[in-house]
């Protein structure tokens, strides 16, 4: 190994730790591994970052060109009818009024910021409905339905257990619900228990509760 | 003192992508449709950022039919929570915090299935940028340099990612990420460290490792 190849062993020591001084040594690098055997076997990997670093394109996006035609037909296809809304309030105070609106929400029905469509003016029109999964191998499992705006709502492992999750959530009564259950942020699974199931546009079930 | 200089406008921002002006209003128009109930407006935020979430989501995975699945789901997430949406916020970086979210789970779950190597063979072979200088040599390294990569721990491989195959400045890293820009700094220092140790071939005489 000759003074130069020290002299890169040194810059690529250099860049490594991002306190190279002078970008002239970034092309020293560059160019002396593509002419050394030595170099290129030890460097020659790396040269594409170093090519980054240098301010040239380094060519590892293998990339540039669009998706596929249909891309965004196929999100607004999987979309389908589903709805998302901010809290009740005009849209150029949306901002002001969500946080003291969700928080109450928050506070009265420990869910965030969503329509509420249900009315719960009257205790005898509510009951309490318990959610129950079985998934023993699940690290969390969510609830996600119309009634909460399809935001993830965290079941608690039973006690006592054996994989078993379950939430209590007021509805009303007399009232028709879709609702999903999410396991771990990824899989989605209908409820195994409920009597009527429904495409929920997304290629998968969702499933129905009447009260 | 750190020196990564910014020449000819190759590296870029998630900020200089984000155009001021009429573009965020357009935007802020079609969020607020959205969240009366619209969903059709949602259209136009794909249709904007579409190609650099797929463009992220094949440097994180490398499979392009995996990337465009993922990149679907991405903007599925993302329309599920446009209610948390903050309205004073560009929506670029936070939709990039998604699909950077989304992209570390998938990219498990492909490593898990086995299926990488292979795939990151082909795409590299198949395709590629048009570069008639580009030879076999420079085939091989970027394959040997990808399959490095992807064998660096999530932590370290995710700011490769974003800062050599995405180009992304330290501070537009530092907010997708929800880290502090020393920290970048940082674990690229580990990243480059890594990969180093991995791809060089011979030990130098002074024991440079």
């Amino acid at each position: 190994m000759n003074d130069t190849c020290q002299r890169v062993d040194a810059a690529v020591r250099e860049w490594e730790s991002g306190t190279i001084s002078d970008i002239q040594n970034l092309f020293f690098i560059i160019n002396h591994s593509r002419a050394c055997q030595r170099c290129e076997s030890n460097y020659g990997a790396l040269l594409p970052l170093i090519r980054r670093d240098a301010g040239e394109r380094s060519g590892l996006t293998p990339y540039e060109e669009s998706p596929s035609p249909d891309f965004t037909s196929r999100v607004m296809r999987r979309l389908g009818r589903t709805k998302v809304y901010r809290f009740s309030g005009s849209f150029a105070h949306t901002v002001r009024w969500a946080l003291p609106l969700a928080g109450c929400a928050a506070l009265l029905l420990g869910i965030g910021s969503f329509v509420v469509q249900a009315d719960l003016r009257s205790a005898e029109s509510v009951a309490n409905v318990v959610f129950t999964l079985e998934a023993p191998s699940a690290s969390r499992v969510s609830l996600v339905g119309d009634f909460n705006g399809w935001r993830p709502e965290a079941l608690t492992p039973k006690a006592g257990g054996q994989g078993v999750w379950q939430i209590s959530v007021p509805l009303r009564k007399g009232a028709v619900y879709t609702y999903d259950f999410l396991i771990d942020g990824q899989q989605w699974v209908a409820d195994p228990h409920s009597e009527t199931q429904i495409d929920d546009g997304f290629g998968g079930l969702a499933s129905v509760l009447r009260l | 003192m750190s020196f990564f200089p910014i020449l000819g406008g190759t590296l870029k921002s998630v900020e200089e992508i984000h155009a001021e002006g009429t573009e965020r209003a357009d935007e802020l128009a079609a969020i607020g449709e959205v969240l009366r109930g619209n969903t059709d407006a949602f259209r136009l935020i794909v249709d904007r950022y579409k190609g650099l979430v797929v463009r992220l989501s094949i440097s994180f995975l490398g499979n392009r039919e995996e990337a465009e699945e993922a990149a679907q789901e991405i903007f599925l997430r993302a329309f599920r929570s446009l209610h948390r949406f903050s309205l004073d916020k560009r929506l670029l970086p936070w939709l990039y915090s998604i699909a950077v979210n989304h992209l570390r789970s998938a990219y498990g779950r492909m490593r898990r299935r086995e299926e990488r190597t292979t795939a990151v063979e082909v795409e590299l072979a198949a395709g590629g940028e048009s570069d008639p200088q580009r030879t076999v040599v420079d085939d091989y390294e970027r394959t040997a340099l990808r399959q490095a990569v992807d064998s660096l721990p999530p932590t370290l491989r995710e700011v490769v990612v974003l800062y050599y195959y995405e180009q992304m400045r330290v501070e537009s890293i530092s907010s997708i990420l929800g880290i502090g820009v020393e920290n970048v700094k940082s674990r690229l220092f580990r990243g480059r460290q890594k990969l180093r140790e991995m791809l060089q071939k011979t030990a130098t005489l002074d024991g440079f490792p």
